[in-house]
């Protein structure tokens, strides 16, 4: 095997590299484990414990594809345990959402980055609505504050961060609906 | 929906995830959550949203610094399998590097003849890996093989996590042996399939040959020959005969799938399965029944075939396919 053009090539890991990488899919890599996952302090643990994991190894793919490939797989795979050792703490939802992801023979991952889907669809808001979404969500800013600052009424605000959400459900909906579907589904059973 | 009498618009439902609802709203809502487990669902859905800006927006300045302390001095040296490290410019230290690389190569030639191990991992893809010996590999979706650079000893081993079918040069002088899990399957020459995922139990499936196959977890040795299959972890020490069904489930490599009176949920589970894609059907298509065999087909001609047995729409969006339609 021609070690140059080896996908499987390995490099250490020391803190520099992990930080980049932390940097680098953080947010995407939580995106991703909260399809699966409703549990918001458990994402970010599975997410922690995949780069102390990598941490640990000390040694990593070389290629970047590979590194990607492997972190989501990773983040994936760990929210699948959690899933399954949980499973009699779990909601209905979360049960749901688990025999959805074994039963299925469903051995394919999407390294989707939803984290520019996100992006792309919150560019695409109408100006008002973008404005009182980036205040109410960026700078954390309450309903009020928003009115106030913007001289608007706060049932105006309402309307807006509704429409906001609504669009980006809409774009997020084959990331957020299958799980609901099924629950649906199984209710109407 | 229940509860529509409640009347829960998006507005509220929205002010209530932000906190931004009264008292009064409050009781509203959660006597709507009460009304029917759809709404339940419905909430979850908006909240998921919110959840996912929430990351998307995630302060990695922040994030970093609460991560950084949980990472504790490693104990152990790491040592890469292979690492290549920039050569010194200086002619001296070129020379010596020449000479050292001959002098270890010999050493190492006529002592140690040494194995480099290797390591081929797929996530959503099949990979065919051809060893030093002429055999040939063919690695199913999330696995693992390790593998030697060159087999060197008295014996052909490698490492296997994962699904794999096995198509082994035959080598009287060295037998070759596929360590996977627990479960260890020696053969001369001959070809196979081992399915051991992690979380899932050992199986071996011969095609032609015949492989012996040690189980250390439930002491279950059993030998095999062609069209043979065992799943360990049933105590029944007897082969098994391959049904149509096993079949099915190793189309992952044959590409051939074959169904007597089946119903549709259950074909489009082995063609998932197969084409690692992921068909939805709804209900109206779920329980027709069919007989239908697919031989050596891309995934479009899968569909093309079952549409032509069936009257349905397909919407294909990379790996989500979706399939409608009114009935049998």
């Amino acid at each position: 095997m021609n070690s140059a053009a080896n996908p499987y090539k390995k490099q250490l890991v020391d803190e520099a590299l992990i930080e980049g990488l932390f940097r680098k899919y953080f947010s995407s890599l939580c995106i991703f484990a909260r399809q699966y996952v409703y549990d918001n302090d458990k994402v970010r643990d599975i997410v922690h414990d995949v780069f102390i994991n990598i941490w640990e190894k000390g040694e990593l793919y070389d290629s970047d594809s590979m590194v990607k490939g492997y972190l989501f797989t990773s983040v994936k795979n760990r929210c699948f345990n959690y899933i399954r050792d949980n499973k009699k703490n779990l909601t209905d939802l979360d049960a749901i959402s688990f025999s959805l992801s074994s039963n299925n023979n469903e051995n394919k991952i999407e390294f989707v980055e939803l984290k520019s889907i996100i992006d792309e669809a919150i560019s695409s808001l109408p100006e008002k609505c973008r404005e009182v979404f980036l205040l109410s969500r960026n700078d954390m800013l309450k309903y009020q504050e928003i009115a106030d600052k913007l001289e608007i009424s706060v049932k105006t605000v309402e309307a807006q961060m509704s429409k906001a959400l609504k669009i980006l459900r809409e774009k997020l909906s084959d990331y957020t609906d299958l799980i609901l579907v099924l629950l649906i589904l199984a209710i109407l059973k | 929906m229940n509860g529509e009498n409640l009347h829960i618009t998006e507005e509220l439902i929205t002010k209530y995830l932000l906190k931004e609802t009264s008292d009064a709203e409050n009781t509203l809502i959660e006597q709507w959550l009460e009304a029917a487990p759809e709404n339940r669902a419905l909430l979850l859905r908006h909240k998921t949203v919110l959840d996912m800006l929430a990351f998307a927006n995630a302060d990695t300045d922040i994030e970093w610094q609460n991560f950084k302390t949980k990472l504790k001095p490693r104990t152990k040296e790491i040592n890469l399998n292979y690492k290549t490290k920039p050569v010194s410019l200086r002619y001296w230290s070129i020379a010596a590097s020449v000479l050292i690389i001959i002098t270890l190569s010999i050493i190492l030639n006529i002592y140690f003849n040494k194995e480099k191990m290797l390591t081929a991992e797929t996530f959503d893809n099949i990979e065919e890996i051809a060893l030093s010996d002429g055999s040939e590999i063919t690695l199913n979706r999330n696995s693992v093989l390790h593998f030697p650079d060159k087999f060197s000893n008295d014996k052909r081993l490698v490492q296997l996590n994962g699904e794999a079918h096995f198509q082994v040069k035959s080598d009287n002088s060295k037998p070759f042996i596929v360590e996977a899990n627990k479960l260890t399957v020696t053969v001369l020459g001959t070809s196979f399939y081992i399915r051991a995922y992690k979380d899932g139990r050992e199986e071996v499936y011969v095609e032609s040959g015949k492989v012996r196959c040690e189980h250390a977890g439930t002491n279950e040795n059993i030998d095999l020959i062609g069209g043979e299959k065992y799943l360990f972890g049933t105590q029944t020490h007897e082969a098994e005969i391959l049904t149509q069904n096993d079949k099915n489930s190793w189309a992952w490599k044959t590409a051939s799938l074959a169904f007597v009176d089946m119903p549709l949920s259950h074909i489009v589970n082995q063609i998932n399965n197969a084409y690692g894609c992921r068909i939805t059907v709804n209900e109206n298509l779920s329980d027709c029944h069919l007989t239908v065999n697919f031989d050596d087909l891309t995934l479009d001609g899968v569909l093309t075939v079952l549409q032509s047995i069936l009257d349905f729409e397909s919407n294909k969006e990379g790996k989500n396919i979706e399939i409608t339609g009114n009935g049998c």
